[in-house]
């Protein structure tokens, strides 16, 4: 535990002085990341989010009590617990003075819960914060139209059998048809697939590069389960009507997969034209991740082990109908710039894979000249991404991308990473709907 | 108005609105309002001045007491009626009390906030209204029957011309209790307001509604009097057919009596008595029926039965304080009990077998987190199934919602690493009875858990808790937390201390099982412990009946004759025969001069007989239930298929002496501390019949001389386990 007590220094003079210390992340844990409709078809978005955030407050000893808030990112929106955060709490039997509260920051939603719970730990307002999100697509609340929610709220406000009769007049049984969630975005009426085809074709991006990245992520995941490297970070969920699906492991991942086998699936969104395959691009998945922060003080003074701190974030935001999933190449520069650092420096890059077209887009956008000056107001290129440094242990194409969780996760890998690799440095970036990006600079404990 | 009326006892409060006397009744001298004799009399005294008030306008009776309106009469009176005569009188003073509530011109109002029970209930009956608030401690119910007695202050004349025959039956045969919503469907009351409007709408009531007694609002038969014509489409046909004719009711005796019969299996005077009561007062006048009702009163406060009863109501009730020092106790709560409340930590269940589900499923259903936590998914996934079901079927019938189910699986944290249970203060291990494994248990606790001061309670039903301290870093925090299974079900917990166990350790296992809803007996450690120990004893004494050549059945009849709830070879079955014989091998370590074991129970086991768990044991099993004893058992006995008869009373006097005397043999020892731990630890760990009070009262009742004398006839014929204990010579002295 010695090691943890020393501070390390950071030239970033906000971040080491004052009295809350720095903001230390001292647990990162999610479950099974696994293919929705499947084994957790029976779990609810807070049944799922009750196995880690029990456990990361179990594992690390730290004192329930001691949280001041928790933080829960959920994308689609919950019926059933529209305030997951709070409702945690309340369901897992935690101290009822916890209070939460729950954000929507498409695919960066958890990414978004560690930032706020940093902000309030380094402003002194909470001590200890419980961040994290979920997403279970296996759990999303059909609903009716328009014009059938109308019919209905209004012959709930009718009071005589007359009125309720006259309404039936009205009745068009076709409205009644329930209408399953399109992950489609409101403002351009595009599907995220269908954005992430424009991007191919804008950025120019190859079927062949996105299957060699999709191999890649899918080859480097399976290396690191071999390895035990997830053995720390994943909880395991009983399931099913009798608990009787013990699942301890992703079930996405492949190890087996091809260059050969990916080049033969037919494209998924343009059926003619199209790059983007169902082996390209991230799953439909199930899944919750927790991640426990509090400020270095008291992580020091309770003897909480300290897997590294939290720097600085930046959030970013296009224009949806140019390039909807560009934000990493926008959010990287300025991050690494705000802190006088080069790409270089960075020794683990965890960059959300929500389809290969779109990394690749934002890897080449950042070493192209024309977009750093341009978008940028940068002189030349940015810079390459090491290919080495970026997503070591795979990507959400192997891991697959319960949305509101996959911050969760990066967050806690790029920790693990750096630890392992003796980084001091890394990067989590993520794009999310509505042409917004964010990035987040993590730093690792030095001895 | 008067306001000179003065309560004697200072229990009573008497005030005036508009005219209204609302006599208060609170005893700050106690926890609970009970009604003692003083009390009584005092109660009597102001109600009659009230009454004598010119321009009175009404009377409430209320209780200002936080969840307490009466709980009925206190207990000691019952120790004064030593006469059928003197318990008689004391229900027809009872019965005087409450008619003058009854009999006032004016009406009278019970306005019952907190518990309302037997005397309390029967004084609120007699009034011309009940209301009562809808506050969560306002339950209402006769548990006279659970002291072997019958309501002898009115309760089974008025509470069925109230709420009708059936109803009646329902609460006064069981005993059982109703909250405010329940009593309103049954018209029990005819209001429920919010708690702070109670007294307002008493008073109300009393200055709107005429004095309406009883008897004479009646038409056709009680029933029909209290319900409002737009409820009368709502009634039960069958029910009024059933209850308001002498056919329909002679029906419902003859049925009322066989489920006594089936219940009681003749054990308990008290429900056939309740029934005389109710049924032969149905055709009488209010007061010849409680003339009846204080007969059969007086004649079931002097049986053996009744007396049991209460000494049971009496030890549960003293067994429930805290015995350990106060200061222990200040720690177990601060550093143990308290996180485990706040919800800030959870109670680390190692083993989640049928043992380790029951214990995080009792756990959880009070509220409390725990962490459950087997050697693979498999084993945690059968432990999260039986949890699951338990609540699943708490769901189906209706006593809990969809989110408390929910809830009561999210304080369920599955594990199958150790890791988990970094920060728990206290570990219940329920994991295979074996020394070593419950050791490597201990000491993987000890290197997984940050806090180095954690408690762990082990749930083995024999091995010594010494012994499995003695490889603990802090040996004063381990201790024994004996459940019987099935845990939700049975309600003893047997914590063991050893000589090491400290003080604090000992209290935070006391509150824990406390907190569970459990009876508690504190024992020391020894092989067996108490429970454990006598039942070897009585079971090794059945196997030796057997192997002398009686039959499997008629042991078992036998001591089901005398009270028990199943013979003792049909347990062993249950308990499973290997367990049985692991356990008896571990007192015969200790008790080798006088625990006897056929030798023939070798080869028994050899036939992969484990009882009931493997469908091979004394018994046959068809589909998982037990069907007729399994002949096959008898070769390996002496007489083979030719059993011997056997007396009845001999096989039970035998098995019941043994374990009687084992019992007095612990007390000798210092195993307990006192005849009442013994008394409750047989009762509710090993279903000793609660008539016989226990094996100790049984045998004060018996009488310690004839105890001895039956004792040393049998030492004679049968050897030195039936030598009397200590205890007994000297009792009889």
């Amino acid at each position: 535990m010695a090691q943890k007590k020393s501070r390390s220094h950071s030239e970033n003079a906000e971040h080491s002085q004052g009295t809350p210390g720095r903001v230390a992340l001292i647990g990162a844990v999610r479950t099974p990341f696994v293919r929705s409709f499947g084994v957790f078809e029976r779990e609810t978005p807070l049944s799922l989010s009750i196995r880690p955030a029990t456990e990361v407050i179990a594992r690390t000893g730290a004192n329930a009590s001691d949280i001041d808030e928790v933080i829960w990112g959920a994308v689609v929106p919950q019926t059933k617990n529209p305030n997951i955060a709070r409702d945690i709490a309340l369901f897992a039997g935690l101290p009822k003075s916890i209070p939460g509260y729950t954000l929507n920051r498409a695919c960066a939603s958890s990414l978004q819960t560690v930032q706020l719970a940093a902000d309030a730990i380094a402003a002194g307002r909470n001590r200890m914060v419980l961040a994290g999100g979920v997403e279970v697509l296996s759990d999303v609340p059909i609903t009716f139209s328009d014009e059938a929610r109308r019919f209905l709220t209004r012959l709930s406000r009718t009071k005589t059998l007359k009125e309720k009769l006259m309404m039936l007049s009205d009745f068009n049984p076709k409205a009644f048809l329930p209408k399953p969630p399109a992950l489609a975005e409101p403002f351009t009426g595009f599907t995220m697939g269908e954005h992430g085809e424009q991007m191919a074709v804008k950025n120019d991006i190859s079927r062949d590069r996105q299957d060699e990245l999709a191999m890649r992520s899918h080859h480097r995941a399976t290396t690191a389960i071999e390895k035990g490297y997830l053995k720390e970070e994943i909880v395991p969920v009983w399931s099913g009507v009798a608990k009787e699906n013990f699942v301890d492991a992703d079930n996405l991942v492949r190890g087996d997969t091809s260059i050969e086998a990916l080049s033969k699936l037919k494209p998924a969104f343009d059926k003619r034209n199209g790059t983007l395959t169902a082996g390209n691009s991230s799953a439909l998945t199930d899944g919750a991740s927790a991640v426990l922060l509090a400020s270095s003080s008291y992580a020091e003074e309770h003897g909480l082990p300290i897997m590294g701190y939290v720097v600085d974030s930046v959030t970013v935001a296009v224009d949806p109908r140019d390039q909807l999933l560009i934000g990493p190449a926008y959010a990287i520069p300025r991050l690494l710039q705000k802190h006088n650092l080069k790409l270089s420096d960075v020794g683990v890059y965890e960059i959300h894979e929500a389809f290969a077209a779109q990394v690749l887009s934002c890897l080449d956008a950042m070493s192209n000249t024309r977009f750093c000056q341009e978008k940028l107001g940068l002189d030349g290129a940015f810079g390459v991404v090491d290919p080495a440094r970026m997503n070591i242990d795979g990507g959400s194409i192997a891991y697959g991308h319960p949305f509101g969780a996959t911050g969760g996760r990066l967050v806690g890998r790029a920790l693990r990473i750096a630890q392992r690799t003796g980084s001091r440095y890394a990067v989590v970036a993520i794009c999310a709907a509505g042409g917004m990006g964010q990035a987040m600079l993590l730093e690792a404990p030095q001895h | 108005m008067n306001t000179s009326i003065t309560s004697v006892t200072k229990t009573l409060r008497v005030s005036w609105q508009d005219s209204v006397c609302i006599i208060d009744f609170h005893d700050e001298s106690k926890s609970m309002n009970a009604f003692s004799r003083d009390i009584l009399t005092d109660l009597d005294k102001v109600v009659s001045q009230a009454l004598a008030v010119p321009g009175l306008a009404g009377i409430v009776m209320t209780s200002s007491k936080p969840g307490c309106f009466a709980a009925g009469v206190d207990i000691s009176i019952f120790d004064s009626l030593t006469t059928q005569a003197a318990g008689e009188e004391a229900s027809a003073t009872l019965h005087a009390l409450f008619q003058k509530f009854a009999d006032a011109e004016v009406p009278t109002v019970a306005a019952i906030n907190g518990v309302c029970l037997g005397g309390g209930l029967e004084l609120s009956l007699a009034c011309h209204y009940r209301i009562c608030s809808s506050h969560a401690s306002t339950q209402l119910g006769l548990p006279e029957i659970q002291l072997g007695l019958l309501p002898g202050g009115g309760g089974t004349q008025r509470l069925p011309r109230v709420i009708g025959v059936a109803p009646a039956l329902d609460l006064i045969l069981t005993g059982k209790k109703v909250d405010a919503k329940k009593a309103l469907k049954l018209g029990l009351v005819s209001e429920v307001v919010p708690e702070n409007q109670l007294l307002q709408r008493a008073v109300q009531l009393c200055k709107t509604n005429p004095p309406v007694a009883l008897e004479k609002r009646k038409t056709g038969f009680g029933m029909l009097g209290q319900v409002r014509a737009k409820e009368l489409a709502g009634i039960d046909v069958q029910k009024l057919a059933l209850e308001t004719n002498p056919i329909g009711r002679s029906i419902i005796e003859r049925k009322t009596l066989e489920q006594i019969e089936k219940n009681t299996k003749g054990f308990y005077p008290a429900p056939k008595k309740a029934l005389e009561a109710l049924m032969k007062g149905l055709s009488r006048p209010l007061a010849e029926g409680l003339k009846i009702e204080a007969k059969l009163f007086g004649d079931l406060v002097v049986t053996p039965e009744s007396r049991s009863l209460v000494h049971i109501f009496r030890i549960v009730t003293a067994a429930k304080k805290n015995p350990f020092d106060a200061d222990a106790q200040k720690a177990a709560r601060e550093q143990v009990i308290n996180p485990l409340l706040s919800g800030d930590t959870f109670v680390g269940m190692l083993g989640a077998g049928l043992m380790g589900s029951g214990i995080a499923t009792v756990l959880s259903d009070k509220n409390i987190r725990c962490a459950l936590l087997d050697r693979d998914g498999t084993g945690v996934q059968r432990g999260l199934k039986n949890v699951q079901s338990y609540f699943d079927e708490r769901l189906k019938k209706r006593r809990i919602k969809k989110f408390d189910r929910d809830a009561a699986m999210g304080r369920i944290v599955p594990s199958v690493d150790l890791s988990t249970f970094a920060a728990t203060p206290i570990v219940v291990e329920a994991v295979f009875e074996d020394l070593a494994v419950k050791h490597d248990m201990l000491k993987r606790c000890e290197a997984a858990i940050h806090n180095e001061d954690f408690i762990f309670a082990s749930n083995t039903s024999s091995l010594p808790i010494g012994r499995i301290a003695a490889a603990a870093k802090k040996p004063e925090n381990v201790v024994g937390m004996h459940f019987f299974s099935p845990v939700p079900k049975m309600p003893l917990v047997e914590i063991i201390t050893t000589e090491k166990t400290s003080s604090k350790a000992g209290s935070a296992a006391f509150d824990l099982a406390a907190k569970m809803g459990k009876n508690i007996i504190v024992v020391k450690d020894g092989p067996g412990f108490y429970t454990t120990r006598i039942l070897a004893f009585l079971i090794a004494e059945a196997l030796n009946i057997l192997s002398e050549g009686a039959s499997i059945e008629a042991i078992d009849k036998a001591l089901e004759k005398f009270g028990m709830p199943v013979g003792p070879i049909t347990l062993l079955d249950e308990v499973g025969i290997d367990v049985g014989a692991h356990i008896i091998t571990v007192l015969k370590d200790a008790f080798a001069e006088r625990i006897v074991i056929p030798a023939e129970l070798e080869s028994i086991i050899a036939e992969d007989r484990k009882g009931r768990k493997n469908g091979r044991g004394f018994y046959t099993y068809v589909e998982g239930k037990k069907d007729k004893p399994d002949t096959g058992i008898y070769k390996h006995l002496k007489h083979g298929d030719d059993r011997k008869h056997f007396d009845m009373k001999d096989i039970a006097d035998r098995c019941m002496y043994v374990f009687m005397n084992e019992a007095a043999r612990c007390l000798d020892e210092g195993i307990i501390d006192s005849t009442a731990t013994g008394d409750l630890g047989a009762i509710f760990g090993l279903g000793f019949p609660p008539f016989l009070g226990g094996p100790f009262h049984h045998a004060q009742q018996l009488g310690y001389a004839r105890v001895v004398q039956t004792l040393d006839e049998l030492a004679g014929r049968y050897g030195a386990r039936f030598a009397p204990a200590a205890h007994w010579k000297n009792s009889a002295r």
